[in-house]
């Protein structure tokens, strides 16, 4: 089975097979025996190539995974995410991009509304989150298709706030 | 005044949890008040009875003095502690309290009223003759041309400060380099503050380099009987917000002489403010010359009380209500002792990495540090979530050794222990700052984070945490919303027999 993680915008692919003792496991190429001696939901034990066992905390929240390595030197926490299937879409893409909230917060303001011509830069929503105010504004001109918050709602991370459609070519 | 018997909490989280402790083992009724976004939160499910006071926003709730005092009349209690932030320190509230014939757990409101005026601080504390920070604040009622104000400068020598004199927590502060910055400065301060606090006035303030920024707890009880309970050093800090607190200070462990003037300038400013119950005098040190000037007082329970308790033993929120109760301080000054060091690290529910936004969502896994001399005070449980309503604090992680050497490794190590999961934090951020040369040899100001850490980076994922993840997917062994994971209060693992395990776990050895 391989399972993909975005760590630091790079995916690194990790294998695992089953063996007699435990598992195959390898990291971006890097092989590694490993066995699981105790396992409960939330934790398992780790013992990688014989070395001192290692406990590992983990959750999972959506696409997002949480690994904590509780008394070693980098205990984390460690958050990755579950690659989307599509790779994502970066710079200049024209077309509609949907704008997400940066911290999850609650939304102040919206300032604009669909069918609105926007420019470059222009602030579209204003979010606020533990006394602290956030601009979120048009990565390029174009219209908005569609604002899909409302003033006093409370949003996620990631959550599209609204869908900006570009016209302007060069981005 | 009668001995308090039943206590209403007008706060939350961490605080909340802490206050009703104190209340259980007091045999206190506690009661708490809570949001519709707090129902079922830690406070809540901890005390003896909790009361709805409406909707998420803070105005509508834990700010709404009606409501609490509604509160305070349904459950007929006969006190009200206002923990820290929030009406803590609302000389309106502690007043409307005391007219509904119950006990504000607190100071007079006339020194609430008093030490809340930037600028009526000031004065107060010059006629008492504490050391302020040189400055120029218009008389009352005139606005300074802006000759007037460049002259003040001037004079005042620059980089210095521009503030709000109804301000707090840096908000309307601005830093000014030279004469041309200073206009702009005048006028973005006062906007700020007008918004902020409803008050545009501003003074000026020279900027203290290289500073510590140190404070004395004191407490009075309402005998006339005033005594500080040793200093705080709270240098570690990120935009005027505390990261890392210790005590006592590594600067006056160095410098007795030092500690004896400002614990006499702490007792003085206490004393002109005719103080009663716990307070805390805060003063900014120049680490080059000693020369110290008081900044502030803040008129409540700080956040960081728990290094105070360790080192000195005493439980300060137990005084706190004894005081309040118009009992006397049942100790002299020469009896309060300070024994070995106590660190606190502030566990933020925030990300480092990116520019310290605050983080929320479920909390899918929190495992506290335990051990000799360890405390965690901590508002949440696994299968809480952090609201994006209120402040990012999420526990206090503090610990008590015998040296100053000792607590830094056992702050760590019980930062290295402390998981949480679902929740963006501070944690490896903190181990970053105990790591850091300028703490570990004490010699560390205000500017340490903006100076040395502002671009600091988490450390990337060992292969180790890629192999649990994916293990933990192939095995379905990931915590989830909702589910609580083996170390929670619930385990949900009846049938587990390591004896019988597949994997072959064998006790003593491998």
């Amino acid at each position: 089975m391989e399972y993909r993680y975005e760590v630091g915008g790079a995916v690194v692919s990790v294998r695992v097979e089953r063996t007699g003792e435990g598992y195959a496991v390898t990291v971006d190429g890097q092989p590694f025996t490993v066995r699981v001696p105790l396992q409960r939901p939330g934790w398992l034990l780790l013992d990688i190539d014989g070395q001192p066992q290692q406990l590992a905390q983990v959750a999972a929240h959506g696409a997002q995974r949480w690994v904590a390595l509780p008394g070693a030197t980098a205990a984390g926490p460690f958050e990755f995410a579950v690659p989307s299937v599509a790779p994502r879409r970066r710079g200049a893409a024209v077309g509609p991009a949907a704008l997400t909230a940066q911290m999850p917060g609650v939304v102040r303001r919206v300032l604009v509304a669909a069918g609105e011509a926007v420019e470059r830069g222009q602030a579209l929503v204003l979010l606020e989150a533990m006394k602290m105010e956030i601009r979120v504004t048009a990565p390029q001109a174009g219209v908005v298709r569609r604002v899909a918050v409302a003033v006093g709602q409370a949003v996620e991370r990631g959550q599209t706030l609204i869908d900006v459609e570009g016209s302007d070519p060069g981005g | 005044m009668p001995a308090i018997r039943s206590l209403l909490i007008a706060n939350r989280g961490e605080i909340a949890v802490r206050l009703i402790r104190a209340c259980r083992e007091l045999g206190v009724r506690a009661v708490a008040v809570y949001s519709e976004a707090d129902a079922g939160a830690l406070h809540v499910r901890s005390a003896d009875q909790a009361v709805l006071l409406g909707p998420a926003a803070p105005a509508e709730s834990y700010l709404n003095i009606e409501r609490l005092l509604a509160a305070a009349r349904a459950t007929g209690v006969d006190a009200v502690h206002p923990g820290y932030g929030f009406l803590s320190e609302n000389a309106d509230f502690a007043e409307a309290v005391r007219a509904a014939g119950l006990i504000f757990v607190g100071p007079p409101a006339a020194a609430i009223r008093q030490m809340g005026s930037k600028t009526a601080a000031r004065a107060m504390m010059q006629a008492a003759g504490v050391p302020v920070v040189p400055g120029y604040q218009p008389p009352p009622g005139e606005t300074p041309t802006a000759q007037a104000w460049a002259e003040a400068a001037r004079a005042i020598g620059y980089p210095l400060l521009v503030k709000a004199v109804g301000g707090g927590g840096g908000r309307g502060m601005r830093i000014v380099a030279g004469p041309s910055e200073l206009s702009e400065a005048l006028e973005g301060a006062a906007r700020e503050a007008a918004s902020a606090f409803g008050e545009a006035a501003v003074f000026l303030e020279q900027y203290v380099p290289r500073a510590r920024h140190i404070e004395f707890q004191v407490f009075g009880d309402a005998h006339g009987h005033v005594v500080h309970l040793f200093e705080r050093e709270c240098s570690i800090q990120r935009r005027y917000q505390k990261v890392i607190e210790e005590s006592p200070s590594p600067l006056l462990e160095a410098h007795p002489a030092l500690r004896a003037a400002m614990s006499r300038a702490a007792l003085a400013a206490a004393q002109a403010a005719g103080y009663q119950n716990a307070g805390t005098v805060e003063f900014i040190v120049d680490s080059s010359s000693l020369d110290f000037y008081f900044l502030e007082m803040n008129t409540r329970l700080q956040v960081e009380h728990p290094i105070t308790e360790l080192v000195t033993g005493l439980d300060l929120v137990k005084l706190q209500l004894s005081v309040a109760g118009g009992e006397r301080l049942p100790f002299e000054q020469a009896e309060v002792n300070v024994r070995g060091h106590a660190i606190e690290c502030r566990v933020y529910a925030e990300d480092p990495a990116h520019s310290f936004y605050p983080s929320s969502g479920p909390l899918l896994s929190f495992v506290a540090p335990r051990g000799p001399g360890v405390r965690v005070d901590a508002g949440f449980e696994t299968g809480d979530s952090i609201s994006p309503h209120y402040d990012a604090l999420l526990a206090k992680i503090s610990v008590h050794a015998a040296t100053r050497a000792e607590a830094i490794a056992r702050a760590d190590a019980a930062l290295a222990s402390t998981v949480i999961l679902g929740v963006t934090t501070n944690l490896a951020f903190l181990r970053a700052l105990l790591a850091h040369p300028e703490f570990m040899a004490a010699s560390a100001t205000t500017q340490l984070i903006d100076k040395h850490l502002a671009d600091w980076q988490p450390p990337a994922p060992p292969a180790t945490a890629l192999i649990a993840a994916a293990l933990a997917d192939h095995l379905g062994l990931m915590a989830a919303e909702g589910a609580r994971t083996a170390n929670a209060a619930a385990p949900i693992v009846e049938d587990y027999d390591p004896w019988r395990q597949a994997d072959g776990f064998r006790l003593g050895g491998r």
